[in-house]
């Protein structure tokens, strides 16, 4: 049985440390003149006293849940789909452009959680790329990165 | 300028037709926001603060405003057809609303949720007008120990309130304000925890953070649970309440209204504790209190009530000290200082045409609101029954449109899915977001606070203690979260949150 608050606690201390240490790298000041270090020091060191409240506090509840609970029903490559799409949109989208870019976002989200036709996955993503940008490009004059439409 | 040539001057902002157009657009979105369970204010606001940029402070205010109104009307649709909150503030409705739909008094549901969510917006705008005004004034006076004080108060609200462990839910308003240190200190522009990325230089936006953790993790648990979404199939007739139901109604409407007023203003109060509370009393003074639950009218009209008055009281705080009551508020006034605006007393002295025409296109937004409610119901429930594997491929470009638009950088959108799958996990860990966002938003002003109320001081902590207001504040705020630690406190707030 694994303490279901053991990585997130593990990762808060990690994130509360770093920021102790940049904090103490920026210079704290003194107490009548604080530095740009001096409040994220008190905050990175409220994080880790706090997150160990948590394990504390998890122990004494003994409320300890095992990890498969919580991602019981879990689909990894749900979870992970949608993150990965964006970073690759992100990657991307100043070297294609928007149109292109959000093209391909749109197959690929239609047809793997549609599962529609690709007549239908091809036609909604055209339509919807189309209408998006007219809308927030025209209209709304937004700037997006033209990129292979760049002639 | 005094309060009646400043409600005058408000009335002639609002009434302008672009204003009066903002105002239609605003409530439109936000109606059909609270509608679509999946997409809720604070992603809508987020998503369209870019598209305001072309528009006036006032414009893009009315319009981001309408939408957060607007979407308590709609989040009651949902609640009553589908038995699925479209807004938080909406989950009680589900309880009766969505029996007596069953029952075949959906109609009358639907009436009585947007009369009393008029009845009570109005009332709520009105009180808003009265009590802003002296309150801005008086937090003229305020010195940066008395905003700290103030702030913490909030945040501490908040946490208390927050669902599952008070360590978790301070743990996240520590991490949102860890995250708001990104970028160049105001006081001394040094870069803080840059890692030497440029993208990093002027802070972590707002919008990224809040569609990762409000939209794209909503969407990948959505897309786990699966698409299952029927909407309760009844033909809406007789959309008026009759007389027997609006005799009932009459007393929690106004129950509600004053209830969800006061709470409102309390900073990390808002809607959702106001329309949980309201359902309380309601079933409280009942005769028949174990009917609650089958379809009782009184159900639906003190939580409705409840939170649109709430909803127009939490401007009090924001308007008047600067200070967000609530995470959709806290958006708002992340868009408010975009367009330049600081919200705060100086507000009303320096921007009156924002503050009068904000406050006064409300009473226009609650008037469309009802137009849109009512005649319109049948458009609302063909849209809820738009399948979720079509509307969250929309969500998802919508998401990417604000985050990158806001400052024209993919950088925004890594951000954005960042946090998405950071909000996943947090909520499968049970660790609350909203602590971290209201943080993150306030942060940079109370590390400034604190560090103008240090050096005033020189050095000394007292100053946060010999100020009465400061003093009660922070009182008030250590009492709450010391509260958690008592056994009999930790079960009254733990049923209050579990609520």
């Amino acid at each position: 049985m694994i303490n279901v608050n053991a990585i997130p606690s593990f990762i808060l201390i990690i994130v509360g440390v770093v920021f102790i240490v940049s904090s103490l790298k920026l210079g704290i000041g003194n107490i009548g003149s604080p530095g740009p270090g001096f409040v994220p020091l008190g905050a990175g060191g409220l994080l880790i006293i706090l997150t160990l409240g948590t394990i504390v506090e998890t122990f004494f509840k003994r409320e300890r849940k095992s990890r498969p609970k919580i991602f019981e029903g879990s689909q990894w490559w749900v979870m992970l789909s949608v993150p990965l799409s964006l970073l690759v949109y992100a990657l991307l989208l100043d070297i294609m452009g928007f149109i292109p870019c959000t093209f391909l976002i749109l197959v690929f989200l239609f047809k793997i959680w549609g599962r529609q036709s690709w007549k239908v996955v091809l036609g909604a993503s055209m339509l919807i790329t189309g209408f998006t940008y007219l809308l927030f490009s025209y209209f709304l004059k937004i700037n997006f990165p033209i990129g292979l439409f760049e002639f | 300028m005094d309060f009646f040539s400043g409600i005058l001057q408000g009335f002639n902002t609002s009434f302008t037709p672009t204003n009066l157009l903002y105002c239609f657009i605003g409530v439109f979105i936000g109606t059909l926001i609270g509608v679509l369970p999946g997409l809720g204010p604070v992603g809508t606001i987020s998503i369209l603060l870019p598209a305001t940029f072309s528009l006036g402070p006032v414009a893009a205010i009315i319009l981001l405003a309408g939408i957060y109104y607007g979407a308590m009307y709609g989040g009651s649709t949902t609640s009553i057809l589908v038995n699925i909150p479209g807004e938080a503030a909406s989950v009680i409705t589900c309880l009766d609303g969505y029996q007596m739909a069953r029952k075949g008094r959906a109609g009358a549901a639907l009436a009585t949720s947007a009369i009393a969510s008029f009845i009570a917006g109005t009332v709520g705008v009105i009180g808003l007008m009265f009590l802003a005004y002296p309150l801005a004034k008086t937090a003229l006076k305020f010195g940066p120990p008395e905003f700290f004080s103030l702030m913490c108060l909030g945040l501490s609200i908040l946490t208390f309130l927050a669902h599952g462990s008070m360590f978790k839910s301070l743990s996240m308003a520590v991490v949102g304000l860890l995250l708001s240190f990104i970028g160049i200190d105001i006081l001394s522009g040094v870069p803080r925890f840059t890692m030497d990325l440029v993208d990093l230089m002027d802070g972590v936006g707002l919008v990224p953070i809040a569609m990762g953790l409000f939209g794209i993790s909503e969407v990948i648990l959505n897309l786990e649970r699966g698409f299952n979404r029927e909407v309760f199939e009844t033909k809406i007739e007789g959309l008026l309440p009759n007389r027997e139901e609006r005799r009932r109604s009459r007393g929690p409407i106004l129950r509600g209204t004053i209830l969800g007023f006061l709470l409102g203003i309390l900073p990390g109060g808002g809607a959702v504790v106001a329309s949980l509370i309201s359902y309380g009393v309601e079933k409280k003074v009942s005769h028949d209190p174990e009917k609650f639950g089958t379809g009782m009218i009184e159900g639906v009209a003190g939580p409705e009530a409840a939170n649109n008055s709430a909803t127009a009281s939490a401007f009090i705080p924001l308007l008047t000290l600067g200070i967000p009551p609530n995470i959709v508020l806290a958006v708002l006034l992340g868009a408010m200082m975009i367009h330049g605006l600081q919200p705060g007393p100086l507000l009303l002295k320096e921007h009156p045409e924002v503050f009068w025409g904000t406050v006064t296109s409300m009473y226009i937004g609650n008037v469309f609101l009802l137009i849109l409610n009512l005649p319109l119901i049948g458009l609302w429930v063909k849209i809820l029954k738009v399948p979720y594997k079509f509307l969250f491929p929309l969500i998802i470009l919508f998401c990417i449109i604000g985050a990158y638009s806001l400052n024209n950088t993919s950088f925004d959108i890594l951000v954005m899915g960042f946090c998405g799958l950071a909000g996943y996990f947090m909520k499968k860990f049970e660790y609350e977001p909203a602590p971290l966002l209201l943080a993150f938003v306030l942060g940079p002003m109370m590390e400034q606070a604190f560090r103008q109320s240090l050096a005033l001081s020189h050095g000394s902590f007292t100053i946060f203690i010999t100020r009465p207001i400061s003093a009660f504040s922070i009182g008030l705020a250590i009492l709450l979260v010391v509260s958690n630690f008592l056994p009999s406190w930790s079960k009254r707030r733990l049923s209050i949150s579990n609520e």
